[in-house]
């Protein structure tokens, strides 16, 4: 199975994206920006582009039923997108009494895998798509007895899904608490890991952060490499949101994660 | 039957001033939450505050997106007028992002703090849904500088277009 490289999509690069450069070879959209949009635009980029959809606001780390609109809402941009893959992450967003917005982590516990691969499992039902769940950036570390690695690799076998590794969320948070990222991935079933999302860090205040905000450094490049190595990954996802650079910019950070594929 | 450990964090994350007493006291916050015996143990302080700065950051990012001119005129103030409205407003749903800045608008007009009434203009147009609007505004973008005039917003085929009636005033 060819691997493919390609970039989130992002209003900014709709024009560039529309010429179809030779560098980008998919395109990940973001469910959530295609809720109130007419669905054509998505057919659109079917046409052009294999697509994997990327969930933010399903919340499949709170306890209790998926929540049903966003659900809905989801899978209509996934039944007009046709993707590979329709991904969310290993997290919560929103609880019973408040909707923080953006993602934070739940406990590593044997009660979350089973939350977690039930609302999986439910998603996957109602798409009808393979399922990946994505590791996230996070300042706290929470209390559950399974290292992190132990509990994705649980949570895929329970849900039979996928990991979407994000080398950056991986990097930030070794960083931040003190561990090794090449022993994190070499505690993932390689097999698990089917696709990847990577973009510069940004540090600040003397922590790190997944800020989508700058190139990919070094350090990136070299765990990208080494999952690579081990993992039958399908797509390689750029994911900049914030200082979107040039095309060209771009277009050359793709080239080079093409390169480290084909080795 | 205690709170889960997810729900306490929604709460913890979501309010400074619970954060605030965390600090001072976890076991009794811990307590008070009705979480599980050990929580107050397992969730470091330090941790915790950053993690609820960094969900303040990433709105007061989008929202500097959707309202770049108010923010530009608020200056060195924009973070902390935009944390103390933060603080107690969660928006809901997938428009969250408009909602905050449309309500952060809100705050600056009852305050008189400076925004950009032209910009607040567009974005409850387009998270109204409406079809037409015009209002009167000091600052529509007219000649390559703000003027006072008549904002007209308007949807065609799906797109939002607009134009300024300058009256020279």
């Amino acid at each position: 199975m060819r691997q493919l490289v390609g970039v989130g999509y992002r209003r900014e690069l709709a024009r560039w994206i529309a010429a179809r450069p030779a560098e980008i070879g998919c395109l990940e959209i973001t469910a959530e920006h295609f809720f109130d949009r007419d669905l054509d635009a998505v057919r659109a980029l079917r046409r052009d582009y294999p697509l994997f959809v990327h969930g933010l606001g399903l919340s499949l780390g709170t306890p209790g039923p998926v929540h049903r609109e966003t659900l809905d809402a989801y899978a209509r941009v996934v039944a007009a997108a046709d993707p590979l893959f329709v991904t969310e992450h290993a997290a919560f967003t929103r609880t019973h009494d408040v909707d923080l917005g953006h993602l934070n982590p739940v406990a590593p516990t044997a009660e979350n895998v089973r939350l977690l691969a039930d609302h999986a499992r439910e998603v996957m039902d109602r798409c009808g798509k393979p399922m990946l769940l994505e590791n996230i950036a996070s300042h706290l570390r929470l209390p559950g007895g399974m290292p992190e690695p132990e509990f994705l690799n649980r949570l895929c076998d329970a849900a039979g899904c996928g990991l979407l590794l994000d080398v950056t969320n991986l990097y930030v948070n070794s960083r931040n608490h003190r561990f090794d990222p090449a022993a994190w991935i070499e505690a993932i079933e390689p097999r698990h890991v089917a696709q990847l999302h990577v973009v510069g860090y940004s540090h600040r205040g003397g922590r790190w952060h997944d800020a989508h905000a700058e190139p990919i450094q070094g350090e990136l490049f070299d765990l990208t490499r080494r999952i690579l190595e081990r993992s039958p990954v399908r797509g390689v996802i750029v994911e900049r949101d914030e200082n979107i650079p040039e095309p060209e910019e771009l277009a050359a950070e793709l080239t080079a994660l093409e390169a480290i594929h084909a080795g | 039957m205690p709170a889960d450990l997810t729900t306490v964090l929604g709460r913890l994350l979501s309010d400074p001033s619970l954060r605030a007493a965390w600090r001072r006291d976890p076991e009794a916050t811990a307590r008070r939450l009705d979480a599980e015996p050990g929580t107050a143990a397992a969730l470091d302080a330090a941790d915790l505050e950053h993690q609820a700065e960094t969900l303040v950051e990433k709105r007061f990012h989008e929202v500097s997106r959707l309202l770049p001119r108010t923010l530009a005129m608020l200056g060195g103030g924009a973070a902390a007028a935009f944390r103390e409205h933060a603080a107690g407003f969660w928006p809901e749903g997938h428009r969250r992002h408009a909602e905050d800045a449309s309500a952060f608008g809100r705050v600056l007009e009852q305050r008189r703090l400076p925004h950009s009434p032209s910009e607040l203009h567009r974005l409850r147009f387009m998270l109204a849904g409406r079809r037409f609007s015009a209002a009167f505004v000091p600052d529509a973008w007219v000649g390559g500088r703000p003027r006072r005039a008549l904002q007209v917003l308007y949807r065609r085929r799906g797109a939002l277009r607009s134009f300024a009636l300058y009256f020279g005033l």
